[in-house]
C-alpha cells in the first residue's frame, strides 16, 4: 500500500472516530477485518504478509486507536499457534479470534455503561461534547432502565457529531438543549457535570479526546462541574501522549483576500488532573492510582 | 421578411446562449419571447397558445412525484445496498450501478437519478483509491442511455410523446430492445477501453478491509435517517398507480399529463407532507425553460420556418424512407450531442411532423429516429444532456474535476456506438415494416 493510500485509509479512521466515536470504530474496523478475510482469495504463502501488512497499518493509525491495538496484539499472539496451518484453517481462527475480541469488548464496554449509570442522579444536567457510544447508553440506560430524571446539554460542534446526539436524545426522550461550545459560560449554574469519552489515556496521565474536548472540561473544571471520563482499561496506553500519532494538518486558507496556514490537529490532549472522576469497567479508579 | 428574420436571429440568439450557459437558460427564451412580443412578431395569446400543455403537466407530476420518492430516502437506501453487493469489486460496481442507473432513469428523471447515485459511487471509488471520473461518466452516459426506454425516462422522449400522442407502451415496446443493446455496448466498450482499472481486489487484504470500512462510512452518511416504511409504501404505491396509468392509456383515455398530476396530488394528500417544502423541490425554471421555447418554436412554425428547413434541408435527400429515417437520427445525434438535447427536440417535432406527412413512414419511426438521435446523441458531449451537466456539476464538488474534453473522449465513442445500433436497429425495423 502506498503512501497516498494510506493516509486515505487513516483519513477514513478519523471520518469513523468522529461519526461514531471510538468504541464502534473499534467493532467496526474489527467486523471489516472479519468481512475482508472471508472476501479474500490468495495464496497461502501470501497470506501472513498479507495479515501483517494490515494489522501494521491498524496499530499506526493517526490518532492511535489504544483499545483497538491491544485487541489487535491479543489476536497476533492467539493467531501464532496457526501459523502452519492451511490457509483455510488460518481464516477460520482469524475469524473466530476476532469475534471473540469483538465479543470482549463489548462485554467490557456493557460493564462502563452498568457502572457509569450509577452517577447520574435525579436533577443533574449534564453536558455532553462529542459523540461516544458509552456516554449515549449511560444516558439512555440511566433514562430508561433506572428512570432517572435528568436533562442534557448538548454543545454543538460540527453538525455530523451534533446531529448524531441529537437523534439519540430525541429518540430516548432525554430532555436535552443544544448550545453554542462558545455559549457555555451561560449554562453553567444550571449545569451539574460533564460526562466525556476518550480514545485513550497515556501512561503520563493525559487523555486524548475528540478536538474540542480540552477547553471545555479545563471550563468545567475551573467551574467546579465535576468532568466524568467514562474509559475501559483498555484504552490505557503505554506510551507517553506525545507518541499517540495526533493528525496534524496545515491548510492554505483564503478568506477576504487574506492567505494564511491554518494547522489543526485532530484530537485533543486533556491533563486528567482536570478530571475529577474516571470510570472503568471496574468501576471508579483513583486517577492518582494509574 | 423582417417577420421570419427576426424569430430567426432570436431563436439562434437564444440556442448559443442557452448552449454556453452564459445566463439562466429561463431566463434566456422567456427573454427571447418577449423581444418577439415587444416588436409585435406575435401576440401574447398566440404565443400562449403554442405551450404544449400536455408536456408541462407530465414534467409537472413526475417532477412532484419524484420529489416525494426522493424525501422516502428508498433510493438512496437502494444504493447503498448496491454498493454492499459490489463488496468493492470494480466491475461489480460498473456493472450493478449501471443495471441500478439504467433502472432509475427509465422511471424517474435522469438527474434525479445521478443526483442519488453519483455521489455513493464517487465515495466508494474515490475512497477505494480508484479514479472515479470514468465511473461518474459511465453512470451519466448510462442514465441518458436507460431513460430512452420509457415515455418519462427523459424530456425528449415527453416532448415527442406529449406532441405526438405516443404512448408509454409504445416507447417501451418499440425502443427497449435497442436500448438494452446500446447498455451493454456502452458497459463492454466501458471495460474494453479501461480495462485495467477494473481489475479485481480480492487478492488484497488491506483493500477488502478499506472497502468495508467504507461501506460502513457509505451508510453511516446515506442512511443515516430512519426509512418510514409507510411512506416508502405510499410513494412506491403511487408510482406504481401512474405507470400503471401509463400503460393503460389507450383504454382508460387518459393522458399522461393528467395522470402524472393526478397522482402526484394523491401522494401529496395521502403522504401528509409539508407541500410549501415539495413545492420548492421542482425546478420551475425547466418548467418555464419548456414554456418559453414552446412558444418560440410554435413562432417559427407559424412563419414557415420549420416548413422551410423541412422541404429544404431534410427531404432534400430524396424519398429513400432508409435515408430520412438514417438522416434524422445522425441530425439529431450529432446537433443535439453538440447543442442540447432538449431545445433541439422541440424545435425538431414541427419538422419531422411535416417530414412524415410528405413522406409518411410506418410505425412511427421517423419519430423514434428522432427520440434515439436526440436521447443517445446527448451523450456526445459534456452539454449535450442536463444530466451531464449535473453529474460533472456534483463530481467537482468532491473535488474530482471533469473537464469538457475528458468528459468527451470517454462518452463521445459511446455515442457514436449507440447510434450506429440505433441505425442498424431502425433499419431491420424499416424494413419488416415496409
Amino acid at each position: 500500500m502506498n503512501i497516498s493510500e494510506r493516509e486515505k485509509l487513516y483519513s477514513l479512521f478519523r471520518d469513523h472516530g468522529e461519526a461514531l466515536g471510538t468504541n464502534r470504530t473499534t467493532t467496526t474496523v474489527l467486523q471489516s477485518f472479519i468481512n475482508a478475510v472471508k472476501l479474500l482469495r490468495c495464496k497461502r504463502e501470501y497470506l501472513l504478509v498479507q495479515y501483517a501488512e494490515l494489522i501494521e497499518i491498524i496499530k499506526n493509525t493517526e490518532p492511535r486507536i489504544v483499545p483497538l491495538i491491544h485487541l489487535i496484539e491479543q489476536f497476533e499472539t492467539e493467531i501464532r499457534a496457526y501459523v502452519d496451518a492451511g490457509s483455510d484453517e488460518i481464516k477460520n481462527q482469524t475469524i473466530r479470534i476476532l469475534k471473540q475480541k469483538i465479543e470482549l469488548y463489548e462485554s467490557m464496554t456493557e460493564e462502563v455503561i452498568l457502572a457509569g449509570r450509577e452517577h447520574v442522579l435525579d436533577n443533574d444536567v449534564i453536558i455532553t461534547h462529542s459523540a461516544s457510544t458509552v456516554v449515549e447508553r449511560i444516558l439512555v440506560e440511566a433514562k430508561k432502565e433506572l428512570n432517572r430524571k435528568f436533562s442534557v446539554i448538548v454543545l454543538k460542534q460540527d453538525f455530523l457529531r451534533t446531529k448524531q446526539m441529537i437523534t439519540w436524545l430525541t429518540e430516548a426522550n432525554i430532555d436535552h438543549i443544544i448550545v453554542p461550545e462558545y455559549s457555555l459560560s451561560l449554562q453553567l449554574e444550571k449545569a451539574t457535570k460533564m460526562f466525556i469519552g476518550a480514545v485513550s489515556f497515556t501512561h503520563d496521565k493525559q487523555a486524548v479526546a475528540v478536538v474540542g474536548t480540552a477547553n471545555v472540561v479545563s471550563f468545567c473544571h475551573y467551574n467546579h462541574i465535576p468532568v466524568y471520563l467514562f474509559v475501559k482499561t483498555l484504552k490505557f496506553s503505554h506510551q507517553p501522549c506525545t507518541r499517540q500519532h495526533i493528525y496534524l494538518k496545515v491548510v492554505d486558507m483564503v478568506q477576504d483576500g487574506c492567505v494564511y496556514p491554518l494547522t489543526t490537529h485532530s484530537h485533543d490532549l486533556i491533563d486528567l488532573k482536570l478530571v475529577d472522576h474516571l470510570i472503568t469497567e471496574n468501576g471508579e479508579v483513583e486517577i492518582g492510582t494509574l | 421578411m423582417y417577420e421570419v428574420l427576426l424569430p430567426i436571429i432570436v431563436f439562434i440568439a437564444v440556442y448559443i446562449v442557452i448552449s454556453l450557459e452564459i445566463i439562466n437558460k429561463a431566463v434566456a427564451v422567456l427573454l427571447g419571447v418577449m423581444v418577439l412580443l415587444i416588436f409585435r412578431v406575435v401576440d401574447e395569446h398566440t404565443a400562449i397558445g403554442f405551450i404544449d400543455f400536455e408536456t408541462i403537466m407530465l414534467l409537472l407530476g413526475m417532477m412532484a412525484i419524484v420529489a416525494i420518492l426522493k424525501k422516502t430516502m428508498l433510493f438512496s437506501f437502494v444504493s447503498v445496498k448496491i454498493a454492499e453487493l459490489t463488496q468493492g469489486s470494480p466491475l461489480k460496481i460498473l456493472i450493478l450501478f449501471s443495471v441500478v442507473t439504467a433502472f432509475l432513469s427509465a422511471f424517474l428523471d435522469n438527474v434525479t437519478t445521478v443526483l442519488i447515485v453519483i455521489p455513493i459511487v464517487i465515495q466508494l471509488t474515490a475512497g477505494m483509491g480508484l479514479d472515479p471520473k470514468i465511473y461518474v461518466i459511465s453512470q451519466a452516459v448510462i442514465s441518458n442511455i436507460g431513460g430512452t426506454a420509457t415515455l418519462i425516462g427523459d424530456p425528449p422522449n415527453i416532448i415527442i410523446g406529449s406532441k405526438v400522442g405516443l404512448t408509454f407502451n409504445q416507447f417501451i415496446f418499440n425502443l427497449a430492445i435497442p436500448v438494452i443493446i446500446a447498455m451493454c455496448s456502452a458497459m463492454l466498450f466501458i471495460w474494453i477501453t479501461h480495462r485495467e482499472k477494473f481489475k479485481p481486489i480480492n487478492t488484497n487484504l488491506t483493500k477488502l478491509f478499506s472497502v468495508q470500512l467504507l461501506l460502513e462510512k457509505i451508510r453511516n452518511e446515506f442512511l443515516n435517517v430512519k426509512i418510514n416504511k409507510m411512506f416508502v409504501c405510499k410513494g412506491l404505491a403511487c408510482l406504481v398507480i401512474a405507470i400503471c396509468l401509463f400503460v393503460t392509456q389507450t383504454i382508460t383515455r387518459i393522458s399522461p399529463g393528467v395522470a402524472s398530476i393526478f397522482v402526484a396530488m394523491l401522494l401529496f394528500v395521502i403522504s401528509k407532507v409539508d407541500v410549501e417544502q415539495m413545492l420548492e423541490e421542482i425546478e420551475w425554471d425547466t418548467l418555464l425553460f419548456f414554456s418559453g421555447l414552446f412558444a418560440l418554436v410554435g413562432v417559427l412554425e407559424e412563419k414557415g420556418v420549420s416548413e422551410w428547413l423541412a422541404h429544404n434541408v431534410f427531404l432534400r435527400v430524396g424519398d429513400n424512407p432508409y435515408l430520412i429515417v438514417l438522416m434524422v437520427l445522425w441530425v439529431s445525434g450529432l446537433a443535439a450531442g453538440l447543442l442540447n438535447n432538449i431545445p433541439f427536440t422541440i424545435a425538431m417535432v414541427p419538422i419531422v411532423k411535416l417530414m412524415q406527412e410528405s413522406t409518411p413512414i410506418p410505425n412511427n419511426i421517423l419519430w423514434w429516429a428522432l427520440v434515439l438521435g436526440a436521447c443517445f446523441g446527448g451523450n456526445l458531449t459534456m452539454l449535450g444532456a442536463s444530466a451531464n451537466i449535473v453529474t460533472v456539476g456534483i463530481a467537482k464538488k468532491y473535488n474530482h474535476n471533469i473537464s469538457f474534453f475528458e468528459f468527451m473522449r470517454s462518452s463521445a465513442l459511446i455515442a457514436l456506438i449507440t447510434l450506429v445500433i440505433s441505425s442498424f436497429y431502425l433499419c431491420i425495423y424499416l424494413w419488416m415494416s415496409i
